[in-house]
């Protein structure tokens, strides 16, 4: 029981840790940011199954982390309303070639990191940009004038 | 003024209107993982060990042993007694919660008699002097599933005679 119990009170944790994290942070994925992710995930096993090392404890504790996931994805679609604290909502960082300095600063992204983002979409100039937006995911979507 | 992409709204998506808590809410769950941090750093969750002492006439009794533990956490508990006085069966007598939920790994030196009185763990050692000492060592690990606050009162005894006794209180944190 208490190892279903554990993975709840982790995947709460991951949830809550995600959404404060800031997207960009998420999605970028710099080298940095992948080894912070791989000792999280060391972390957390060994919170979750401790000194359970049976092949039951590993069902149990990823059978409750993919339902979670289930319920939560659920969630999401069933009721609009949790949607924003769930996945978050897309943000408008630049308008007809001029970046919002609000949005931008808000989470903490630079004019350089948005140039460079539009440049892995082959945009040389975010001035041929109509809009862009950061996408829950993280992603940053450019749409051209 | 652009025409946004489809399921984007300028209120929303462009002024953030009524998004104004959003961050606040992101900082006040940063504050409270720092809050974790910081508790963890001030050993609110313990493993650390401190130390306390009673005494008497009759001998004095230290502990060293940590007020807080977690899930699977190898500690160590010392207790010292301090004879002052010639004690011809010197017994520690520990309250239950000093062995629910942990495992015990070794004591050292072992007792020449262990007996369960009333709940109650009795380890009786060898005689002791006035002025000589008794040094105890026990390795416990947190079993995984012991979750919660124990009293781990301490007593010496001397057969009937209780010469000392040190109140201790232990949480175990998941």
């Amino acid at each position: 029981m208490d190892i279903v119990l554990r993975s709840i009170v982790i995947f709460v944790f991951i949830l809550l840790l995600m959404r404060v994290l800031g997207r960009r942070e998420l999605s970028s994925l710099e080298p940095f940011d992948l080894v912070i992710l791989v000792v999280i995930g060391d972390f957390v096993q060994q919170g979750v199954t401790q000194q359970d090392y049976s092949v039951t404890g590993a069902v149990l504790a990823v059978g409750t982390l993919g339902v979670l996931t289930v319920l939560v994805s659920w969630l999401s679609f069933r009721f609009p309303r949790l949607r924003p604290a769930l996945e978050g909502r897309p943000i408008v960082l630049l308008e007809d070639g001029e970046a919002i300095e609000g949005n931008m600063k808000r989470e903490r992204i630079t004019i350089e990191e948005l140039a460079a983002a539009a440049r892995l979409q082959q945009i040389d100039s975010l001035g041929q940009v109509k809009w862009a937006v950061l996408e829950t995911g993280g992603q940053i979507s450019f749409i051209q004038k | 003024v652009a025409t946004l992409p489809d399921h984007l709204e300028r209120k929303t998506h462009v002024e953030l209107y009524k998004r104004d808590i959003e961050p606040t809410i992101r900082l006040v769950v940063v504050l409270v993982f720092l809050g974790i941090s910081a508790a963890g750093l001030a050993n609110v969750f313990g493993q650390r060990t401190s130390g306390s002492s009673a005494e008497s006439s009759a001998a004095r009794l230290e502990l060293e042993a940590p007020h807080a533990a977690r899930g699977g956490l190898i500690y160590q508990v010392h207790f010292r007694v301090e004879a002052r006085q010639a004690i011809e069966e010197p017994e520690l007598v520990l309250d239950p919660g000093w062995f629910e939920g942990l495992t015990i790994n070794t004591v050292e030196p072992e007792p020449v008699e262990w007996r369960h009185v009333g709940g109650r763990n009795v380890l009786v050692y060898g005689p002791l002097a006035a002025g000589q000492e008794l040094d105890v060592r026990l390795q416990y690990q947190v079993n995984p599933t012991a979750i919660g606050r124990r009293g781990q009162g301490v007593a010496l005894e001397d057969g009937p005679d209780t010469l000392v006794r040190l109140a201790h209180v232990m949480s175990i944190f998941p």
